[in-house]
């Protein structure tokens, strides 16, 4: 059995996923800002470097895989949250274990977001992340932004990660270590069900195929299966993937792009 | 006329009607959007029209502007795709019972194309 760690799995898509791996018979590693095996803020340096110490002298043989689900949606909380935590806490996460990964021949997942293939990410901030990636340096740029205007830079996020992906999967994969990205569709969660009217009319107004005229939500679990296979060695031809999991989102709105 | 209904239900950014002046297996293709190098539409079925303008309807995707009914098949209209309007015909390649012209005729194939 393996050794699979998670961030972001104490509530939500991550919390299934770890549940699933446990019943599979995998020693499961939650890295969380509460309720985690290894408790941490991925979302400041500090925090991450601490959780890698961790990890290294929990696992100095390595590990099978990384799983980086932690992030926060936008709306309410600072633009600076969003950017280190969806971007830099998953790619230095990912980062700082690959010498782990590499001793078993391991994969790494990371979350991004079916939003990114509908137009709301803003292609510059996408382009800092991508091409300067200075944290320090962009979140001092953003740091005046309305927060109200979150899930424009949520999905740059998301869609930096997925191109992060793209971008260094053929290097690690060359390496032994796969990297691929899971994109879910509207998911039900705890901030789901605290959605105002607007918000959930929104929601609603981007379907679910799989789930029409049913619960417009899909469940964590729908996600999970996916990240827990794409995880696995049963999927080890998958690299560089950015994997669309939203019941067919994607393919209603952009059947065209079958690339 | 179908015509009427689909042309009532675009204005009224209504999608649970448009998708009802449809069959369950029909086609709806949109060639417009490429002429502003935008990916066309193609859409297939009843409930993929439904989910599509949903969408389209409420992120402000799509709008149907001064539309001319010219015949039962065919409406001319501005299209306003979040902005950039196109001139464009709609026109109805085939109804359930050949006609389109009856009272319960329903949209097996539309086809909008520029003007």
């Amino acid at each position: 059995m393996g050794i699979y760690v998670i961030t972001g799995a104490s509530s939500g898509i991550g919390a299934k996923t770890a549940e699933i791996l446990r019943e599979r018979g995998h020693e499961v590693v939650n890295i969380d800002l509460k309720d985690g095996d290894i408790e941490a803020n991925l979302a400041t340096k500090e925090g991450r470097a601490g959780a890698l110490a961790e990890l290294h002298e929990r696992y100095p043989e390595g590990i099978d895989a990384m799983i980086c689900n932690a992030g926060v949606s936008g709306g309410k909380v600072p633009i600076s949250l969003i950017i280190s935590l969806n971007y830099f806490g998953a790619t230095e996460m990912a980062r700082g274990v690959f010498d782990l990964l590499e001793k078993k021949g391991g994969s790494c997942v990371v979350t991004s977001s079916n939003s990114i293939a509908q137009g709301a990410a803003r292609m510059d901030v996408a382009g800092m992340l991508n091409n300067q990636a200075d944290e320090d340096r962009i979140v001092e740029l953003v740091k005046d932004v309305d927060p109200a205007v979150g899930h424009v830079y949520y999905a740059s996020t998301k869609y930096a990660l997925a191109r992060w992906v793209r971008r260094m999967s053929p290097d690690w994969g060359s390496r032994g270590v796969r990297l691929n990205a899971i994109a879910p569709g509207n998911v039900r969660t705890a901030m789901t069900s605290n959605m105002l009217p607007e918000q959930r009319a929104a929601m609603e107004a981007i379907p679910v195929p799989t789930h029409f005229g049913e619960e417009p939500l899909m469940d964590p679990e729908e996600i999970a299966n996916a990240m827990a296979f794409v995880a696995s060695p049963e999927a080890s031809g998958l690299n560089g993937v950015v994997l669309f999991v939203d019941g067919g989102t994607d393919a209603l709105l952009n059947s065209e792009k079958v690339y | 006329m179908v015509i009427n209904d689909f042309v009532t239900a675009m204005q009224n950014k209504d999608h649970e009607a448009l998708a009802a002046c449809f069959t369950e297996e029909c086609r709806f293709f949109d060639y417009c959007p490429s002429v502003v190098k935008r990916e066309n539409s193609f859409l297939f079925g009843r409930n993929a029209i439904e989910m599509f303008f949903h969408n389209k309807f409420t992120f402000g995707g799509y709008a149907m502007r001064d539309p001319r009914v010219t015949n039962e098949r065919t409406v001319n209209f501005y299209a306003d795709y979040n902005g950039t309007i196109i001139h464009a015909l709609a026109q109805i390649e085939n109804c359930n019972d050949g006609a389109c012209s009856l009272d319960d005729s329903l949209i097996q194939e539309l086809v909008i194309r520029p003007a």
